[in-house]
């Protein structure tokens, strides 16, 4: 009995054994110090265990080291990045695909809310949202406030295809460079897609230098 | 005008710009400002140097550190004609933003009278952001005509900014009397290929009110100067001048080449590189980096395992084709070993790592 007990013993201690080697990222080899390589593998193995996607943490520790960060950096961001996607796949619902989840966690960086990802959603039932997040994400990041721009995503949800989210982008992102303020060109960019209706909320003003 | 303003015995002259008022730059609100600006310059007979700094303090609390700088040479009389040599630059760095300069080599020549002259000028130079870099090059034609207390002069300037180019067409007054002085100029530029055209006109009066101090308050507005970086803007302001040294009065115009100071460096001059993606018949993206000038270009992305990829060079541009799932993208690119940037065409974010990033959204 006891012999058989050992040997079960044996058996899972080499079953994780062998888990924990397949888990272990090869890309981090030579990249990672070890300290960090350890930190950022916990991660990852949290991430797995809760289903999240591994691909958006694995890049973002790649472009800390090729970025020669400190390793507490390049911990702290991949860290603040696994709590995006689970509050991005929550907010998602079950169904989720990966690269949804990514882009959805990146909008919550940005600056949208759980809430607003989850309206996203329920708008575009049976369609990706994972273009509309990524032109959420990027508009914040061309200037435009976080709730104005959520509400115009959230604005064209019901009638845009992904290539009208892109070319709404990129006529602001036009605007934008020709010297409209953010706000005004996401203003113009709407009114182009015949969508003026940026809901109940008071677009917040663009940024001052 | 320099060596035509220049004061018959060598003279230095240091002052301090004290300024509270408000600025708007476009594409952003505008902002409540306060600013300090010492400068100095010497003047001799035929020589001149100056230079500036100023730090800029908006409502953000961002801020705008600025320092420029100009030298001017005037040569021998050749009967009528006389030469000139100057040169100026200077260098800007705007909150977190890569800092941004520019410098510029200029020749003129002068057809002068005892009170009017004309002359043509051509200058070369170059403007950068970071390590991002564009050559530029100026024409000018010019003539004025100076009384006792009042200098007037016409110019016509057409600038070029590697594939783009504005002309300038300005008149500006100085009316400079014992205790006061106004300084203005007015224009238009009626085309361009930067997106910045119209008038523009900026009006700066400064009274003495003792020999040391001076009360002034200066307006305008003016359109982007991609030679000098710097975005269109308007602005009023208020303040003093402070004469530390030097000067009959606590009233003189700053050197026209250092009008850039206070003004927004652009984030990228024009010959940044721009990235362009493009869906290719195999489904893949091909990511292009337009960059006449580079000898080698490389580009790390989440796509690469943030590993750098050189491109391959197809004439002026460089092609790097890749499969590329939807969502939000992250890329540097990197022009000749130089530091990684991001290219136009990626929309710049801060990363985590202290840097900035491009962000590319894809279908």
């Amino acid at each position: 009995m006891r012999a058989a007990l050992l040997f079960a013993a044996l058996v899972g201690a080499s079953a994780m054994s062998a888990r924990t080697a397949a888990a272990q990222e090869p890309r981090f080899t030579g990249r990672l110090s070890p300290a960090a390589r350890s930190a950022v593998e916990a991660v990852l193995d949290s991430a797995r265990q809760t289903g999240l996607p591994i691909e958006p943490l694995v890049d973002r520790a790649l472009e800390g080291a090729a970025k020669g960060a400190a390793d507490n950096l390049i911990v702290g961001a991949v860290r603040r990045l696994a709590a995006d996607l689970g509050n991005a796949s929550a907010a998602l619902g079950l169904g989720a695909s990966d690269d949804e989840i990514a882009a959805a966690a990146s909008a919550l960086r940005a600056g949208a809310r759980a809430a607003d990802l989850t309206a996203l959603r329920e708008r575009r039932p049976g369609r990706s949202v994972t273009v509309a997040a990524a032109v959420l994400t990027d508009l914040v990041a061309l200037g435009v406030p976080p709730d104005t721009a959520t509400a115009a995503v959230l604005a064209m949800a019901d009638l845009a295809d992904d290539a009208g989210y892109l070319a709404f982008r990129r006529n602001v992102e036009r605007d934008v460079a020709l010297g409209a303020t953010p706000l005004a060109a996401l203003t113009v960019g709407l009114a182009a897609e015949g969508t003026t209706d940026l809901g109940t909320r008071t677009p917040t003003r663009a940024r001052k230098p | 005008m320099f060596g035509g303003a220049a004061p018959l015995g060598a003279q230095v002259t240091a002052t301090t710009d004290i300024m509270l008022g408000a600025v708007g730059y476009e594409g952003f609100l505008g902002s409540g400002a306060a600013s300090v600006a010492p400068g100095i310059r010497y003047d001799a007979r035929t020589f001149s140097v100056a230079a500036q700094g100023s730090y800029l303090l908006y409502e953000s609390g961002r801020g705008l550190v600025q320092a420029a700088g100009a030298a001017a040479w005037l040569s021998p009389a050749l009967g009528p004609l006389r030469g000139e040599a100057s040169a100026f630059g200077g260098l800007g760095s705007y909150a977190q933003a890569p800092a941004a300069g520019y410098g510029l080599a200029r020749g003129r020549v002068h057809l002068m009278q005892r009170r009017m002259g004309t002359w043509a000028s051509a200058g070369v130079g170059q403007a950068f952001a970071g390590a991002d870099g564009a050559g530029t090059s100026e024409l000018a034609l010019g003539a004025w005509i100076a009384f006792p207390d009042l200098a007037l002069s016409v110019t016509a300037t057409h600038s070029r900014v590697r594939d783009s180019a504005y002309t300038d067409l300005s008149v500006s007054a100085r009316w400079l009397h014992r205790v006061a002085e106004i300084d203005g100029i007015a224009g238009v530029r009626p085309a361009s290929s930067i997106g910045s055209e119209g008038a523009f006109a900026e009006l700066t009066a400064r009274l003495a009110l003792t020999r040391v101090v001076a009360a002034q308050v200066t307006a305008g507005r003016y359109l982007a100067d991609p030679l000098r970086g710097s975005l269109a803007g308007r602005y009023l302001n208020a303040g003093i001048r402070i004469t530390l040294a030097g000067g009959r009065s606590a009233v003189r115009a700053p050197d026209e080449r250092l009008r850039s100071q206070l003004r927004l460096p652009l984030p990228l001059p024009p010959g940044a590189p721009e990235l362009r993606v493009v869906e290719t018949r195999l489904g893949t993206r091909a990511l292009t980096i337009i960059a006449p000038g580079a000898g080698t270009v490389e580009i790390a992305g989440d796509f690469s395992d943030w590993q750098p990829v050189s491109l391959e060079r197809r004439g002026g541009a460089w092609v790097f084709a890749v499969a590329l799932p939807p969502g939000v993208h992250r890329l540097n690119v990197r022009l000749d070993g130089g530091p990684w940037v991001v290219p136009r065409g990626a929309t710049p974010q801060t990363d985590e790592f202290g840097g900035t990033v491009g962000l590319i959204v894809v279908r």
